[in-house]
């Protein structure tokens, strides 16, 4: 892969690495997948629901085994350690993002600069619910009252997938009602000095990216993690 | 049969009857038959209201000259024009020399807040105008100028008013502490060459330049006050003091021209509830006739009488009140703050005032605070009570019968665009609680249905149906005369149409209903329904709606906004689309514009020409009778409006569960959304529930139990224990310090010290409307802190220095507060410098200074002189009840509110301020009674780098959704720039 500069270490600043999982492949070991995580991230899976607890191990697993990769390290030895619940790496300068919904799960890896990735499995009663649930700015939902219904739906799901990654590209996440994150109303764009780009997930899905350097190509199309695959 | 022979003089006091009668006596010689009743003088009035205006113009006996053969030159009430060969002069008819009026009594008395007064005879005040005619003469002003005055109600202005008018030249007043933006506002449209300006009571020392900079047409500034002369570019500069000194005591001033009857007097501005105020131009004889039949008429005004009429110069009852010299009676003018109850009922008892005008909300005060004039104060002079400016309700009548005396209380009603009345009192007609007693003399008035047909005994829209002397000559920038006819003429082809709703009973008393057609007044509010229409047609789902002012079955008196909506086929009014309404009025509107009620109809109510029949629907919904049925095109939607109202009524929506209750709900709510029953301690994430599923769970969540869940109070405890906890908790204790608004990390954040019920919510609209990247912290207390035992303002910001203290613990401080809350703020910043911490901001909203040192009693009167500060006519368009239903309302019971009220006003003004060195901008609203120049000054006293911002809006309103984004701007700015440059005020 180009965007890895040599094995074993950190990206290029300007690099930016999108994965995508399919969760519903039965092929991922869950037992073997949590081998690779520490004790608290076991502890946190384990008080989710099943479903929970597949996805918490799965995406956490893939997101070890991803900078390890980077890092030229173990999954396991990848220092990861939790922050109210989102989790940082201790050095190694690089800058990543998860999502999970639904069936597809979204890692993003940059050489530094920061990164946020959303992915939202798309329905269209929540998206119709949106405008009376406040984290729509007044702007965004006169552009959304602009669109034809069915794009008005899906916009309102990539609105929401925008604005997560913007909270998540600034590290702080959805702590209160996002409204004051005003987003294009458009698969791109900007918020403040973030850059928007669409993040292609599978029919049902919108996905999101939002990081500090431009990506060149307008269209983010993930590379597959498998279950047991070489990455 | 009354005959010509032996009228009696009607001026002459004493004489038996009213004016009226003697009047009667005129009229019905011309008509040649007898008027006996009230009905039948207004009758003949009005069928032939040529004769009416010539047969009063003759017996009013006032000075002019020409032909009153012309009395009208059309019927057109759009064209026509009154006696175009009558010439007079304003200021002479009401200060020349009236038989059977003593010369060298008192014609005007000018009170001030300290107490002292200046008086004129009626000799000297014509002899000082005069002297003031030679002065403006010679600075320049001419007849056919404009002139502008910046002042407040005295007689400076008064004298200096009569000087303009008598010279010839148009007088547009307006009051010091309307603030740059608004007086531009108003005076940029009238290009006037001379400004009087009282600096007295002007905010910032750069008021003056700022005004002049934006009137490039004024060439000179006359002041009104002794204060340094400035040094202003381009303009001349003089006292009028001084000049006035300069005139030779023996010059009886310039001659006073005779001019055509429709000559500029007035330029008066009437703000819409859009675009620029309207700036109206009215005539000389128009006004002067219009002035002296009601007084005369329908006041019965005698050179007996001393009349106080409560009024600022910027409200059209300034000049209305002015007027009264030209029957010779007494004027008093009072340019202090009214600071209680018993403001104006002693300034009546103490110069001998008979006709006291003031307004409802002044006499709700009164009522509410449980003051009574009639055992504190010797009202034995008083022989009438007018009020005007609001719609008088029943019980106040009852109130002033039991509490100031036996004295009728006359409601009146008219606007600025006639400057006068159309419906007033009567002295012949017994005075009905909650009636206003007759139509205006002259004047062809009736309510009109939708249907355009005259409708008596239900509510109508008010219009004049004949030609009448008092309207504007014409609009300024409106040369073609566009925007006057659209004003008036448009809504019913041959009338003039005022916007107001009215019953007129079949005796001709009526009853004003408030804004028709256009303007909704919700609890003083006014919203356009089209507004209201253009915001939900938006929302998906919604095919048609009607906004309708209704009954508020919970408060006497009160109103509350409701709405009709239609829906698309297959769409229900579910709770959720309700709220989707409620909350995108909200958004897009403001508070006010946010449906008390929402109902789903099959149709709305249309008139036979498509029109929707606010009416109606009110009707329907307001239990009454609908008097229009066969006006409408659709009468079966009513049916279902009743029907929808009924089945409303009988299922209140979701009574805001309780206890245990709220327990149950949460936990319901948590499994609808993530479909099935989750154990009351699980995690919300833990159980599958996403960041996206948070929004709908806070949604449903509030739906459910009725009250607001922060997200940040949700994600410390995601759970369904720790939700129901949060849900009912008393914020007292635990958590101090509220996240109003997220900001960008770095930035030092601006705490908002919660107001006297111990809350944040005041500041919502504000906080929404910031742009500042600081993010925005409520402190937080019980909400019954100011009734605690011992409590003190000192107290309170010990408890809030230790939130902050926790909270941010190194940096620097920001604080605001508004009222109680700036005091409390005004606190913290002492202690928290003491403390070694850099307060960089403070910002005190609208935050008078204490009183400490007040007697006990005028510390209780002081208690209500906020409230009071809106109760100055035409300053605000508001009630009391409005307010404080607003500010108070917020299901706690009215007496507990009235009590924690009180307490906290005592602990308020108990605090012992000490002096504070550090920077403070005072955001200042720009609506107010004169006395806070004052205040500013005791705050420089203690603070003394404190700069002042002028924010719009009157203190009660400054927090609310209408003039949040003003405020906010204002203190972004001021966060922005650290603090404004200081200003000497």
């Amino acid at each position: 892969m180009g965007e890895l500069d040599r094995p074993g270490s950190a990206l290029n600043a300007g690099s930016l690495v999108v994965r995508s999982l399919d969760l519903a492949d039965p092929r991922w070991d869950v037992a073997a997948a949590a081998g690779c995580l520490d004790e608290a991230e076991r502890a946190r899976a384990e008080r989710g629901t099943s479903a929970v607890r597949r996805r918490r191990v799965i995406v956490r697993a893939a997101l070890r085994r991803l900078l390890g990769g980077l890092l030229g390290l173990p999954p396991a030895d990848v220092p990861l350690h939790a922050e109210r619940g989102r989790p940082l790496l201790a050095g190694g300068g690089l800058s990543f993002s998860c999502s999970a919904s639904g069936d597809v799960a979204l890692l993003a890896v940059t050489g530094g600069p920061a990164v946020g990735v959303d992915v939202q499995h798309h329905r269209d009663d929540e998206a119709r619910d949106a405008a009376a649930e406040g984290w729509l700015a007044a702007a965004e939902l006169r552009l959304l009252a602009a669109l034809p219904e069915p794009d008005r739906l899906l916009a309102t799901t990539r609105a929401w997938t925008q604005k997560e990654a913007v909270l998540k590209a600034r590290g702080t996440g959805i702590e209160r009602l996002p409204t004051d994150v005003v987003t294009p109303i458009g698969a791109r764009g900007r918020v403040g000095e973030l850059h928007l780009v669409p993040v292609a997930v599978p029919a049902g899905s919108v996905a999101s990216l939002a990081t500090a350097v431009r990506p060149h190509p307008d269209l983010l199309v993930p590379t597959a993690m498998t279950p047991g695959g070489s990455r | 049969m009354t005959t010509l022979d032996a009228p009696r003089d009607p001026l002459l006091p004493g004489a038996p009857g009213p004016q009226l009668a003697a009047f009667r006596a005129r009229a019905e010689a011309v008509a040649g038959r007898p008027l006996p009743s009230a009905a039948d003088l207004h009758d003949w009035s009005v069928a032939g209201y040529r004769d009416f205006w010539r047969t009063f113009l003759d017996w009013a006996d006032l000075a002019w000259e020409g032909s009153a053969e012309t009395v009208s030159t059309s019927d057109d009430v759009a064209g026509a024009r009154f006696f175009p060969d009558v010439r007079l002069n304003y200021a002479e008819n009401l200060l020349r020399p009236l038989p059977g009026v003593d010369d060298v009594a008192p014609a005007l008395t000018s009170v001030h807040g300290d107490g002292s007064a200046e008086q004129f005879t009626r000799a000297e005040l014509r002899a000082a105008a005069r002297r003031a005619s030679r002065a403006l003469a010679d600075a320049g002003v001419r007849a056919g100028d404009t002139v502008l005055a910046v002042s407040a109600n005295n007689a400076r202005v008064t004298v200096a008013a009569l000087a303009v008018a008598g010279l010839g030249a148009a007088l547009s007043t307006a009051t010091p502490d309307m603030g740059v933006n608004t007086l531009l506002g108003r005076f940029g449209q009238v290009d006037a060459t001379t400004a009087l300006v009282d600096r007295t009571a002007l905010v910032g020392g750069t008021v003056l330049a700022d005004l002049l900079a934006g009137l490039p047409t004024v060439v000179r500034v006359l002041l009104l006050d002794d204060l340094p002369l400035p040094a202003l570019d381009g303009v001349q500069v003089a006292r009028l003091a001084d000049l006035v000194d300069a005139v030779p005591a023996d010059d009886p001033g310039p001659e006073w021209p005779r001019q055509q009857f429709d000559a500029p007097l007035w330029v008066l501005f009437s703000s819409g509830t859009t675009g620029p105020p309207k700036a109206m131009v009215h005539g000389a004889g128009g006004s002067l006739l219009e002035h002296v039949k009601e007084h005369r008429l329908h006041v019965d005004l005698t050179p007996a009488d001393t009349l106080y009429f409560h009024t600022t110069t910027a409200w059209m009852m300034w000049n209305w009140q002015l007027s009264a010299l030209s029957v010779g009676a007494h004027v008093v003018l009072y340019d202090g703050p009214v600071t209680g109850p018993e403001t104006l009922w002693t300034l009546a008892a103490r110069y001998g005032v008979t006709v006291l005008g003031t307004s409802p909300a002044y006499l709700q005060l009164c009522q509410d605070e449980g003051w009574s004039p009639r055992g504190a104060v010797d009202l034995g002079r008083l022989r009438t009570v007018l009020s005007t400016g609001a719609v008088l309700h029943p019980w106040q009548f009852e109130w002033v019968a039991e509490h100031v005396g036996d004295v009728p209380v006359r409601s009146i009603s008219g606007g600025t665009d006639i400057v006068g009345c159309f419906v007033l009192g009567h002295p012949e007609l017994p005075v009905r609680a909650g009636w206003c007693q007759a139509k205006s003399l002259g004047l062809d008035v009736v309510a009109l249905d939708d249907a355009g047909t005259p409708v008596v005994g239900e509510v109508g829209e008010l219009v004049c149906r004949n030609p009448f002397p008092s309207r504007p000559v014409r609009f300024l920038q409106d040369p073609d005369g566009a925007r006057f006819r659209a004003a008036y003429f448009e809504a019913n082809p041959g009338a003039w149409t005022h916007g107001d709703r009215i019953e007129f009973a079949p005796d001709g008393s009526s009853r004003v209903y408030g804004r028709s057609d256009g303007v909704l007044n919700i609890n003083g509010v006014r919203i356009g329904p089209s507004e209201i229409y253009t915001i939900v047609r938006t929302l998906p789902g919604i095919a048609d709606a009607i906004a309708v002012e209704t009954r508020d079955p919970a408060t006497a008196g009160g109103t509350r906004l409701a709405l009709l909506v239609t829906l698309q086929p297959g769409v229900e009014l579910t709770d959720e689309l309700t709220w989707a309404i409620r909350g995108t009025l909200r958004r897009e509107g403001s508070p006010a514009h946010v449906p008390s009620l929402v109902l789903a109809v099959d149709e709305i109510p249309l008139t036979h020409n498509g029109k929707k029949s606010e009416s109606a629907a009110r009707a329907v919904l307001d239990g009454v009778p609908v008097r229009n049925r066969a006006a409408l095109k659709n009468p079966g939607a009513l049916d279902g409006i009743a029907a929808a109202a009924a089945r409303a009524a009988a299922a209140p929506a979701g009574a805001a569960p309780e206890g245990d209750d709220v327990h149950a709900t949460v936990a319901r709510v948590f499994a609808e959304v993530l479909g099935g029953p989750v154990p009351a301690h699980a995690d919300f994430f833990d159980a599958g529930g996403t960041s996206r599923q948070t929004m709908t769970l806070l949604r449903r969540l509030r739906l459910a139990v009725h009250r607001p869940l922060l997200l940040e109070d949700f994600l410390a405890e995601p759970t369904v224990d720790g939700v129901a906890r949060a849900l009912a908790a008393d914020r007292a204790p635990g958590a101090p310090v509220e996240l109003l608004r997220a900001g960008e990390p770095g930035v030092a954040p601006l705490f908002l010290v919660h107001g006297y019920l111990g809350d944040v919510d005041i500041y919502r609209a504000v906080v929404d409307a910031m742009q500042s990247p600081a993010p925005v912290l409520g402190l937080t207390s019980d909400p019954e802190i100011a009734t605690r035992d011992g409590v003190t303002i000192t107290g309170i910001a010990t408890a809030l220095v230790a939130d902050v203290q926790a909270a941010q613990p190194e940096g620097e401080v920001r604080l605001a507060g508004y009222s109680f809350g700036g005091l409390v703020a005004y606190e913290m910043a002492r202690q928290l410098t003491a403390a070694g911490r850099s307060v960089t901001f403070l910002g005190l909203l609208d935050t008078e200074p204490p009183f400490a040192r007040l007697s006990p009693l005028s510390k209780l009167l002081r208690t209500v002189a906020w409230w009071v500060a809106l109760l100055v006519p035409g300053m605000v368009e508001d009630s009391v009840l409005g307010v404080l239903r607003r500010r108070l309302g917020r299901g706690a019971p009215p007496d507990e509110e009235a009590r924690t009220f009180a307490a906290a006003y005592r602990v308020f003004n108990a605090y012992e301020w000490g002096p504070y060195p550090g920077p403070v901008t005072y955001f200042r609203a720009r609506f107010r009674v004169p006395v806070v120049a004052n205040l500013l000054y005791a705050w420089r006293r203690q603070a003394p780098d404190l700069g002042v911002v002028e924010v719009p809006g009157s203190h009660h309103v400054l927090l609310s959704g209408e003039h949040a984004p003003a405020l906010a701007a204002a203190l972004d700015a001021a966060l922005t720039a650290g603090r404004p440059s200081s200003q000497p005020g």
